[in-house]
Order: C-alpha cells, then sequence, then structure tokens
C-alpha cells in the first residue's frame, strides 16, 4: 500500500471523468497542487484534495513524490492515488501538506509524537492569528510579551524549537527564536506540532522540536472585530495560468490590546494592587504573499510589516513612548530536477526599536540567511546536502555572519512488520567545526481486527543547538574576538510511544502515550556575566517526562484531551535550576460539536506553576497555575456557489487575570465575531 | 520601620565616637581592633562590628533579594524582593538593620525597605520613569529623620517619611542637579551627588560631577566641583566632615574595541569647609570605582582592570590620605584563592579584623562569599545563593 499506487474505485460518478484523490504514502494526508499530465504534454492542476479530471492515461506529478502513472477509465468514480517520496523516509514537513482531519491529524507510522491541525478547523473556532492557532494546538507552550511570541515544545526553551513555513526556517539567525506574530493565517493551510529532537528534517535547532507551518493560499476573505480594539481583514485568492496555481494573499490586522490588568508590581498606598489599563500596547501588522506551483516547481513570497508599542513590564513606564517596527521578507523556491529536489530560500529580518524621548537610544538590526538544498534518492538512501548563510548587523557596530553546510543520509525500510528509519547528518557551521547528529527510530503497528490496531514506537536521536549569532557577539565582552562557546548538544532523546485506535460506541478513539528522556550538554544559558548579561555553556540540562493524547471522533463532534509531564534540571555550581517557563505539568482539551450546521467549541488549557528565572526552584519566582477556556459557536451558510462561516468567539471565558510572561499581563475575556467567505473553487 | 537602635553589643571595642572630629579622621592602623563606621549628621554612628554579626549579600539579578549569612557556618537564608522586572538594584545601604535599596525606572521606580531582623521587606512607589539611584538614612533634616531618595530622571531627591503606622509621604527637594545618583546628610545640609551626566537618556557624562549643598533652612545652595571626577555613576560614603567620593570613569562603549575616556577616581571632601582635599585616580587602565569603608578603616574600590576581559580587581586606599596599600608592585589587593589564583571579586569589603570578604560569581552566576586573611589567602569559601552584586557587614 505505501510502496505503489492504489487504485480504488470507490463509488460511481460522471461518465467521462472521475474524481482522482491524491494522498501521501507515508501520512496518508491529503496531497494538494499534484499535477495529471497526458501524453500529449497537456497538464490539469489538482490543486484540491479531490478534483475532477476526464477519462484516459495520466501520469499523476507532485513535487518531492515520484511520478504515478494511471488510467481513468470511463466508467467514472473515485480513484485514490499514492505516491512516495523521493526522499524516502524522511519527514518532509515541508513538501507535506497534510490537512488535519476534524480531531487533528497524527503523522501515522512514524516514532514521533506530531499533531496537525487545520486553518479550516481553526476557523470554525474562531481562531484568526497564527499565534491563536499555536495556542490551540496539543503539546504546545507558547507564551508572548510585548506582542512578540515564543514557544515551547517538549520541554525546551524557545530556541529549541525550530519553526517552518514550507520548509524554511523563520528562525531569527541573530536570536535563534522565531516570532510568527507577522505570518498571516489567511496563507496557511495547517500546521503541525512534532516534538523531540529533529536533526533530519530541520536541522540544528530543534532539540525540542518543530512547528511546521503549510502554506495553502484558497479563496477567502476574512473580517474579524473583537475586543480591545481589534481590527482583522485577510483575504486569499487562487487561479491557474499555464498549469500552474497562483495564489496571493493580503492581511492587516490592528489591536489596541488596552486590556485591564492589576498591578500587583507597584507600591500602592494600601498595598493591595491597583486597577490599570495597558498602554502602548497596539499593533499594527501587514502582509502579502505570493506563491506558484506547479507540477516541477513552486515558489513562495512573504512581505510582511509589523508595527507595535513596546510597553513595558506592569509597573514599569519609561517604555509607554517606544515602538517597534518588523520587517520580514521570504522568498522560497523549490524545483524538481530529475530526481532531485533542490531548494533555496532567502529570509531577512528587521527590527527597529525607536525611543521618542531618547532618540539616541534608536536602534536597528538587520538579519539575513540564505538556504539551499538539494534531495535526492542515492542508492536507496535519501541523500541531502545544502549549505547557507547568515549575516547579522545591528547599531553600535554589531556585525556577525557565518557559513554553514551540511549533508546527511537516511533510510527507511521494512522490518518484520516494522517500519525503521535510521539517518546521519553532519553540520558545520562556522567556527563551530563539524557537529554530527543521528536519528534512529522503528515503528511496529498491530491490527487488531477492524478498525483495531495497536502501535509501538521507540526512537533515540542526537542533536545541537548551535550558538546564535547574539550569543557569539555577547559572550565576548571586548568583541574582538568570538569566544569559544560551544553547541549546545543534546547527547540522547530517547522516546518510546504507544499508540492504540479503536472502535466505540461514541465514534473512533485514539490513544498515544509517550516517554520521554533529554540529556543536554553544554546548555548555552544566558547568565549575567561579570559584565552585563553574557551566555555560556554551562552544565548538563535533563528533561524526563511524559505527554499522553487521547481523541475521540464522530460524525458530529470531535473530543481531544492531552497532558504533558516535564520535570527538567541543570545542573551547575550545585545549583539545580529548572528550565524556565517550562510547567512540571500542563495539559488541555478541546471540543467541536456540529449541529445542523452550527457548531460549538470550547478549548480548556491547563499550565501548572511555571519558574521564571534560570534560578532554582523557588515558589516566589514561579508564575501560578492558570487554566485558560476559550468557547465559540460558529455558523457555515451557503450562498450560491460560497459558503459563509460567522464565527463568535470569547477567549478567556473566565476572565482570568494571568501572565504568559512575567511581568507582562494578559488580556481578559475577549469577545470577536469572525466572518469568514469561501467562494467555492472549481478547478 | 527603620531601627535606630544600636546593634547588639559585642566584645568590639567600643570605638564609636559622637564627635565628629573622630568620626572624621581617617583611623587605618593596620590589621585589628580600631573600627570606623559611617558616622551620620546627628553624631550616632552605623558601626560595622570588629568581628561581623553577619554578612548581607544582594542577590541583584535572577532571583532578587537579600541572602543572609554568618560568619562562620555555610548555611544562609534568604529574603526575596521579587522578580526583575520589579528589582534591578547593583548595590545597597545598610542602615543598622535595615537596607535600603532601588529599582530603576526600568524596573518600576521603586524604594525597598528591608528589615533584617524581621526578615520582612516593604515597597514604597516612586514618581514613574523618576529613575532612582540610591536611598540613604538622612537623620536630622528639616523634615526628621527620612529615606532620601535621589531621583536620577527627575533632577530632584524624594524625601521619604515612613512612619511605624500609617501612610507613607513623599516630599521633594528640586531642582537638585543634572543627575542626582546619591544623597546624604551633613552639617545641618542635605548633600546631592550630582553625576552630571544625561541619565535621562544614554547617561552621557556632561561633566564633572558635582557636590551640591542644600541647606536644610535657607535658599541659598553650594556647588562644589570634583575637578576630574566623571562618571554616569556616582556615590559617596561620609566620615562625619569628610566624604569619599567614587566616580567610575568613562568608557566608549560604541566602538570596537572599548576604549577609556577618563578613569575612576575617589576624591576626598572636606564637608565643613567646602573644599576638596584629595584624589586618587585608579591605576592606569582600569574602569570602574566602586567603593566601601572596610571595618579596618580602609577604603575598599572594586573596579575593572580593564575593558578587555573586564577582570574584577580590588584597589586598598588610606582613608587619610587615598593612598594605595598594596603589598608589591601591582596596585591591587592580592586575594588568593587555595587554588593559588588570584580571586575575581565583584565587592570586596574588610571587617574590623582586616578579613576581606567578597564575593565571586561563578558559572551560572552561582555567588560564593569568600574570605581572605589579613595577609590575603583564602580562608573560608561558603556558598552564597546566585547573582550576588553586593555585599554589606554587620
Amino acid at each position: 500500500m505505501t510502496d505503489a499506487i492504489a487504485f480504488a474505485l470507490l463509488l460511481a460518478a460522471g461518465a467521462d471523468s472521475s474524481t482522482v484523490c491524491v494522498r501521501d504514502a507515508s501520512t496518508g494526508g491529503a496531497l494538494l497542487d499534484a499535477q495529471a499530465v497526458d501524453s500529449t504534454g497537456r497538464s490539469v492542476l489538482l490543486a484540491a484534495e479531490c478534483n475532477r479530471v476526464s477519462t484516459g492515461r495520466w501520469t499523476i506529478r507532485r513535487l518531492g513524490y515520484e511520478p504515478r502513472r494511471v488510467e481513468l477509465s470511463s466508467q467514472g468514480g473515485t480513484v485514490l492515488v499514492v505516491l512516495q517520496r523521493l526522499s524516502v523516509g524522511v519527514a518532509m514537513l515541508d513538501s507535506v501538506r497534510v490537512l488535519a482531519g476534524a480531531a487533528g491529524a497524527d503523522a501515522g507510522g512514524v516514532a514521533r509524537t506530531t499533531v496537525t491541525t487545520g486553518v479550516e478547523q481553526a476557523r470554525e473556532r474562531g481562531i484568526a492569528s497564527v499565534n491563536g492557532l499555536i495556542a490551540s494546538m496539543p503539546y504546545a507552550a507558547p507564551r508572548s510579551a510585548r506582542g512578540e511570541s515564543g514557544l515551547s515544545l517538549r520541554g525546551a526553551r524557545r530556541e529549541g524549537v525550530v519553526i517552518t513555513l514550507d520548509g524554511l526556517p523563520l528562525n531569527d539567525p541573530a536570536t535563534g527564536t522565531a516570532d510568527v506574530s507577522d505570518i498571516p493565517l489567511v496563507m496557511l493551510g495547517s500546521a503541525t506540532v512534532a516534538l523531540g529532537s529533529d536533526p533530519m528534517g530541520a536541522g540544528p535547532g530543534a532539540s525540542g522540536g518543530v512547528l511546521a507551518l503549510h502554506s495553502a493560499t484558497g479563496r477567502v476573505l476574512t473580517l474579524r472585530g473583537g475586543a480591545f480594539g481589534e481590527r482583522v481583514a485577510e483575504g486569499g485568492y487562487e487561479g491557474t495560468a499555464g498549469g500552474a496555481r497562483l495564489a496571493a494573499a493580503l492581511s492587516y490586522r490592528q489591536a489596541e490590546n488596552d486590556f485591564t490588568f492589576d498591578n500587583d508590581a507597584g507600591a500602592s498606598p494600601d498595598g493591595s494592587p491597583t486597577r490599570e489599563r495597558r498602554v502602548n500596547n497596539d499593533e499594527r501588522r501587514g502582509a502579502v504573499t505570493l506563491s506558484a506551483a506547479g507540477a516541477r516547481a513552486q515558489a513562495l513570497l512573504l512581505l510582511s510589516v509589523g508595527d507595535r508599542g513596546m510597553v513595558g513590564a506592569a509597573n514599569v513606564r519609561a517604555y509607554d513612548a517606544d515602538r517597534s517596527r518588523t520587517d520580514r521578507l521570504l522568498l522560497r523556491g523549490q524545483v524538481a530536477v530529475g530526481t532531485a529536489t533542490l531548494v533555496a530560500g532567502v529570509r531577512a529580518l528587521q527590527l527597529g526599536y525607536r525611543d521618542p524621548t531618547r532618540p539616541v537610544l534608536d536602534a536597528t538590526s538587520r538579519a539575513g540567511a540564505i538556504d539551499v538544498e538539494g534531495r535526492t534518492s542515492l542508492f536507496g538512501l535519501d541523500a541531502r546536502a545544502g549549505g547557507g548563510a547568515d549575516r547579522v548587523t545591528a547599531t553600535g557596530g554589531i556585525e556577525q555572519s557565518r557559513g554553514r553546510g551540511f549533508a546527511s543520509l537516511a533510510r527507511t525500510v521494512g522490518l518484520a512488520g516494522a517500519r525503521v528509519e535510521i539517518g546521519g547528518r553532519v553540520d558545520a557551521v562556522g567556527s563551530a567545526g563539524m557537529q554530527p547528529s543521528f536519528n534512529a527510530a522503528v515503528h511496529r503497528r498491530f491490527e487488531a481486527g477492524a478498525k483495531r490496531s495497536v502501535g509501538v514506537g521507540a526512537r533515540v536521536a542526537q542533536a545541537i543547538r548551535v550558538p546564535s549569532l547574539y550569543d557569539l557577539y555577547f559572550s565576548s565582552p571586548q568583541r574582538l574576538s568570538v569566544r569559544a562557546l560551544r553547541p549546545e548538544r543534546v547527547l540522547l532523546d530517547a522516546e518510546t510511544n504507544l499508540s492504540l485506535s479503536l472502535p466505540t460506541t461514541l465514534g473512533a478513539m485514539d490513544l498515544q502515550g509517550s516517554l520521554v528522556a533529554r540529556n543536554t550538554r553544554d546548555a548555552i544559558i544566558w547568565f549575567p556575566g561579570n559584565f552585563g548579561w553574557s551566555p555560556a555553556n554551562v552544565g548538563m540540562e535533563r528533561l524526563r517526562g511524559g505527554e499522553a493524547r487521547a481523541a475521540l471522533a464522530s460524525p458530529r463532534s470531535t473530543l481531544s484531551v492531552w497532558t504533558t509531564a516535564y520535570h527538567t534540571n541543570l545542573s551547575v555550581g550545585g545549583l539545580r535550576i529548572p528550565t524556565p517557563y517550562v510547567a512540571r505539568f500542563a495539559g488541555g482539551g478541546s471540543l467541536l460539536v456540529h449541529v445542523a450546521g452550527s457548531s460549538g467549541g470550547a478549548i480548556l488549557r491547563f499550565n501548572g506553576r511555571r519558574p521564571y528565572t534560570a534560578g532554582p526552584r523557588n515558589v516566589a519566582f514561579e508564575l501560578p497555575a492558570v487554566t485558560l477556556l476559550d468557547l465559540s459557536l460558529s455558523r457555515r451558510v451557503h450562498v450560491g456557489g460560497s459558503s459563509a462561516l460567522v464565527a463568535l468567539s470569547l477567549d478567556n471565558a473566565t476572565g482570568v487575570r494571568w501572565q504568559s510572561v512575567r511581568g507582562f499581563p494578559s488580556p481578559g475575556r475577549a469577545l470577536a465575531i469572525t466572518l469568514t467567505l469561501s467562494p467555492r473553487f472549481t478547478p | 520601620m527603620i531601627h535606630s537602635s544600636r546593634p547588639r553589643s559585642t566584645s568590639v571595642p567600643s570605638i564609636f565616637p559622637a564627635a565628629l572630629s573622630i568620626c572624621s579622621r581617617a583611623l587605618t592602623i593596620g590589621t585589628a581592633a580600631l573600627v570606623v563606621a559611617g558616622c551620620s549628621d546627628d553624631g550616632t554612628t552605623d558601626p560595622i562590628q570588629t568581628v561581623p554579626r553577619g554578612i548581607i549579600v544582594l542577590d541583584g539579578i535572577i532571583q532578587p533579594g537579600l541572602t543572609f549569612l554568618a560568619d562562620t557556618g555555610s548555611g544562609s537564608t534568604k529574603l526575596n524582593f521579587g522578580p526583575s522586572t520589579e528589582f534591578d538594584a547593583g548595590g545597597f545601604t545598610l542602615e543598622n538593620d535595615t537596607v535600603l535599596a532601588v529599582s530603576s525606572r526600568g524596573a518600576g521606580d521603586l524604594l525597598y525597605i528591608a528589615d533584617v531582623r524581621a526578615g520582612t521587606v516593604r515597597k514604597v512607589q516612586l514618581p514613574a520613569a523618576s529613575n532612582p539611584g540610591k536611598a540613604r538614612l538622612l537623620r536630622g533634616t528639616a523634615r526628621g529623620n527620612v529615606i532620601g531618595v535621589a531621583l536620577r530622571d527627575a533632577n530632584r531627591i524624594a524625601l521619604v517619611d515612613v512612619p511605624p503606622t500609617g501612610a507613607v509621604t513623599v516630599n521633594f527637594i528640586e531642582n537638585a542637579g543634572t543627575c542626582p545618583t546619591d544623597v546624604f546628610q551633613s552639617n545641618g545640609a542635605t548633600w546631592v551627588v550630582d553625576a552630571n551626566a544625561n541619565c535621562k537618556t544614554n547617561y552621557t557624562v556632561i561633566g564633572d560631577v558635582r557636590l551640591i549643598r542644600i541647606p536644610n533652612t535657607g535658599t541659598v545652595r553650594d556647588t562644589l566641583i570634583l575637578a576630574g571626577a566623571r562618571s554616569s555613576s556616582a556615590s559617596a560614603i561620609v566620615q562625619g566632615d569628610v566624604a569619599y567620593v567614587s566616580a567610575g570613569g568613562v568608557a566608549n562603549f560604541a566602538t570596537s574595541p572599548f576604549t577609556l575616556v577618563s578613569p575612576g577616581t575617589v576624591t576626598r571632601v572636606d564637608l565643613r569647609n567646602r573644599q576638596t582635599l584629595g584624589q586618587r585616580i585608579m591605576p592606569t587602565g582600569t574602569f570602574g570605582a566602586s567603593t566601601k569603608l572596610g571595618g579596618d578603616g580602609f577604603l575598599y574600590v572594586s573596579l575593572y582592570e580593564d575593558l578587555l576581559a573586564f577582570r574584577n580587581r580590588t584597589v586598598k586606599l588610606r582613608a587619610d590620605n587615598l593612598a594605595i596599600v598594596s603589598s608589591g608592585a601591582s596596585p591591587y589587593l592580592t586575594l588568593t584563592t587555595t587554588t593559588g589564583t588570584d580571586a575575581d571579586c565583584g565587592s570586596a569589603v574588610a571587617d574590623g579584623l582586616g578579613r576581606v570578604h567578597c564575593l565571586i560569581n561563578g558559572t551560572g552566576s552561582v555567588t560564593s562569599l569568600v574570605v581572605f586573611n589579613p595577609s590575603g589567602a583564602e580562608i573560608r569559601r561558603v556558598a552564597a545563593g546566585q547573582g550576588g552584586v553586593d555585599l554589606a557587614l554587620r
């Protein structure tokens, strides 16, 4: 099934055409943008998950996959075409757009915890931003302050998480972190959280996991109005030209974020917190995306600008006039050359800080990165090699740059009914030298009758995180030579998992659990040094824990609950320091019920106590546990060939006053209404 | 809240004279018995015991608060202040059993008053974005005993009255310099240490540090310019009629490599006659000058040896003539650890026995209190929390 095309006549349709549905062999997920080419060279873009194609002999092609020939009979019907990746066995999240099922789809058959959520599902829940999408996803631990966001996965620091857009890392080479606040939701089709080190797929930096964003622009118009001055207008359009799918999207969003909060950081005369309103917390963001996808090449352009107030911590008024502007350019291209795939990307990020009251403190930093990569199948092995360069300049004479390159080999084989993945990779980054890493995994699924199966898997990996350019700069007080700050190395990232699928009277149930352990040597931590803050390699950081998730899907409803338990511990100088902002216990759940064209949803998130300093565990320096509830009601109506989705959302329905980053209050109860118009797409 | 009572008596010789003349004298006789402590306007003293009752370490970063240690043993206790978004002080003043420290404009403009004996801390809100610099107990002002706080960005001094019960009241002395960084009371006047820098923006030094005398009665002010003393952060140690004003110098950090513009200085000032008695320029190439008065009567200046590695060094000065006291060719105090290396003391001060107590921050900003005998050999090392930036002996 996974090694060849499968044809399945599922049901009768028109006499002169058939419905072709294209799926990924590894994940079973739908593949968009495939192309059907006949013997005369005539091509038809298969833009949707399933497409009507006239009868005849066709070759189904898609970038990154082995082409398959298929004959569509005059009897019509639906044909399921399963395509095998060119790069066997490697998790090519970048080139696979897996649209989630109603409950969020798991990538099956791999010994790794992954969850994918579709944007369309998120819209039903009244979610209208990438940050909101991430916050709704299981296992994701986002936090934000001053309008920027960060993400922790599997107990890692945020610089230990790689965020990609169609495979291109969005992490800033200067800081090593990625802020996706400026990525418009309209350009996305889905997002995948993949836990654990990913040395083969994402490469350096992905010690905690990967958040893979997948682009997909349809014909859609979204308007939203909400509390605290939130206004959103996003639109996307797609069409075909010359056998290629062309798409464009525009996005504009603004918010005042002038919510009230309890200031307990000051000192009121009676000692009680004072009720205040956030000022200079507004944001305005605009973005445009253009993409073109054919059978052998595709390209994506993203331009975004963002302006926001740089409000200080709760009791700090010194930044009430400060502003920040973020400009981002991202260009990604991918082309199939013979059996190889070439990928190239360019990223540019400019951050401007403006202090009208102290213009002398104005600063600008610019970061740029170039990536080139080739992938092919070599003697049955998936081979990848690439290179790139990073550069950062900033006010104050900061200037850092370095080159990098890598090569990897991977192989996936079937062995006694199990799927075995093994791969090795060598990275060379700047002056960090050659850094090898590897990944080995085995997964076996046992069928136990109809719709019942048990999967067991295990995976071990090594990974590295090279110092960011700012790490290198600030680790060297004299700024003359780069101090020998070593790469942070995940010596061992081990995971065992168990999954269970079974039918119940309420619907199909999926259960999944994992036990994880990670040892990281030479963790790069910013401790205060003898002259300001400076990063250093310190001690051994250990993580032990587990994750579990249960999902129940019926035709009318989906229910998902999840939990994580992590114990992190950095040993340094006789101190035992937990990883900041990682809760020992966290969890959540989501419910979505469809009734007669309407749906009601709830998302519950629990975060246990989180330390917020790089010091020993001390309850005085922990954020309290918090439970948040988001509610939504939506109704979809069809007008002519279009559909309209109206979603009413109530975030933080119980009005909890909380902080995701210490000192920076989060909004309380927030009501919003979102209208999404989706003209029917006719290929 | 502010304990003005004397600490418990010890076997220390009772050299806490009320006479200002004695207080102003620099008693800098080598090793042991003599104790000189800060003398204040009303003749009371803030004595340092020959053998300290305890050591207070300010954890200024990571988990701000105070770590208390005894003179022996390895135990310590912690008094939490709050997160770094609410506390960012790099130093503190100890007034008997009361610790005073402030948060800058970047951490909410707060005054912290900690009762060492009770283990409690109280916060007082100061004007928003006023950028407090240093707090000190002022005895005998026109408003009585109050806490004076230099507000760097507001050009004024806050006079905070904290009654045992009731509401805190805050009054101000206006037009108190370009960037007031310290304040003290002497001879019927409030003295302001004006760093004379553009603290509101980027702390660019405008000119020499100044002492501004503001009489408790009357309106005539005097300004004493401390020629050669330049820094955006200046502070004073007051010994009766004498003030030792430290200025850390000026460096250009905008270029690479960093360059030293002006060295640090310690200036000795006769407050009664309002004149400069002398000035010690810190050793060539050094940057910074954070000065403490030791229990042995010497001044201990913490600074960076250079602008390359920023190695911490300590310079020991005679209080009477500011002469450097060193045991060899190096101007720095020789403090040798048990491994034979020079100690990297971020802050250091001696007790009445001449033992030097110093803070060393290691990997992970793990702080150790290391004590050296008068010969400079390490005799004690004890864990002292994390992120220690300042210490004081009780």
